[in-house]
């Protein structure tokens, strides 16, 4: 072994190469490996993320607080099942993505025996803000679920990771278990929808200007 | 797009912002050459992209930060594993071991059936036959309380009103 494919491999191992996925893949691994450091780092990298996924398909924040934790849970508990280190991301929104539709399929279920209360969260980000950001808000999330609603569920999946949450089309195709050709085929019906969606986009056209 | 003067259609547009590649030659060549095909792809990918924007910065961030997530059933199933593979170890073992001891003993059990088998033929045999048993035998057997009369058994147990009462 020469020296610079000693030092490449103790970079890898320690995880400090500057390749984002390679530095993930190393995560995935040491955190595999039991390495409780690695694990919280993962967290913490996809933390956020993951919250704000949860909270654009709830629309509540302790819900999605809650979801985030158990989705984390799930995530270190399964953790061995993952094959491919490098597909983590897609793996983590897979677990996230059934955990939400589990939500929504409890909450009908709940909201069918009127059994559930409804909780808004009045003051989410627990930051004052001005009456015109909250009604800004307000509008923007009623334009954002007016358009999801009028999308079919694969539609709005794809949608929404592809926009929204920004995973790229390999990517959705792995979390929906999805070949990319009918990745792409939802993604421009619901590209077509999204045109003909005037209050979202004249929102966004007037934030824009 | 036979008409090189002709822009994209709005479908067209909307595959290049699915994905550029799927596109035909003819039609990639115009978009990169055309700027108003350009403009329309960009202002619809900008308010994409601003959709994004916003529905991150009017997301609340989370409250709590991730709890500390143990990896205790990692370490257990880790345990497990490896006291599973020690008990399955000791099974491949105990099977072969046992497979040894078992064709031994199923060719002993072979040998004994057998023998128990010629024992019982012949017992049916001699069944079968007419007065099997030996002839010492068949003088105990055939007729052997022929020769107790009445006068012997009354002897033997006398009737009761025969006794004279003291």
């Amino acid at each position: 072994m020469n020296r610079r494919h000693f030092r490449c491999s103790v970079e890898m191992d320690l995880g400090l190469t500057n390749d984002p996925i390679q530095k993930l893949s190393n995560l995935v691994g040491n955190a595999r490996s039991g390495n409780r450091a690695s694990l919280e780092e993962l967290a913490s990298l996809f933390h956020e993320e993951i919250f704000r996924m949860v909270y654009y398909r709830t629309g509540s924040q302790m819900d999605a607080e809650d979801l985030t934790q158990e989705i984390f849970i799930k995530m270190s508990k399964n953790l061995d099942r993952l094959k491919d280190p490098a597909r983590f991301k897609a793996w983590l929104y897979r677990i996230a993505l059934n955990r939400v539709s589990d939500f929504h399929r409890k909450k009908s279920l709940l909201s069918f025996f009127a059994t559930t209360t409804a909780v808004e969260d009045t003051k989410p980000s627990g930051e004052p803000h001005n009456a015109l950001d909250h009604i800004m808000k307000k509008e923007f999330w009623h334009q954002f679920h007016r358009l999801t609603r009028q999308l079919s569920r694969k539609e709005r999946e794809v949608f929404m990771l592809r926009y929204v949450d920004q995973l790229g089309i390999r990517e959705i195709a792995e979390t929906l278990r999805n070949s990319e050709s009918t990745v792409k085929t939802h993604l421009y019906r619901a590209l077509k929808k999204f045109k003909q969606a005037p209050g979202l986009r004249s929102l966004l056209k007037e934030s824009l200007s | 797009m036979k008409d090189k003067s002709m822009h994209l259609s709005e479908d067209q547009i909307l595959l290049s912002l699915v994905d550029e590649n799927d596109l035909s030659e003819v039609v990639k060549s115009h978009l990169l050459a055309c700027t108003a095909c350009q403009e329309k792809k960009t202002a619809l990918m900008s308010e994409l992209e601003h959709l994004r924007q916003m529905a991150k910065d009017l997301a609340p961030l989370p409250r709590q930060k991730p709890l500390p997530l143990l990896r205790e059933s990692r370490h257990f199933s880790f345990r497990l594993r490896v006291l599973a593979a020690g008990f399955a170890v000791v099974l491949i073992i105990a099977c072969l071991l046992s497979l040894v001891f078992f064709t031994d003993s199923s060719k002993q059990m072979t040998a004994r059936l057998s023998t128990e088998m010629e024992a019982h033929l012949y017992l049916i045999d001699e069944i079968l036959e007419e007065s099997a048993l030996p002839e010492y035998y068949l003088d105990i057997a055939v007729n052997s309380y022929s020769y107790f009369d009445d006068e012997f058994l009354e002897f033997v147990v006398p009737l009761e009103e025969q006794f004279d009462p003291v």
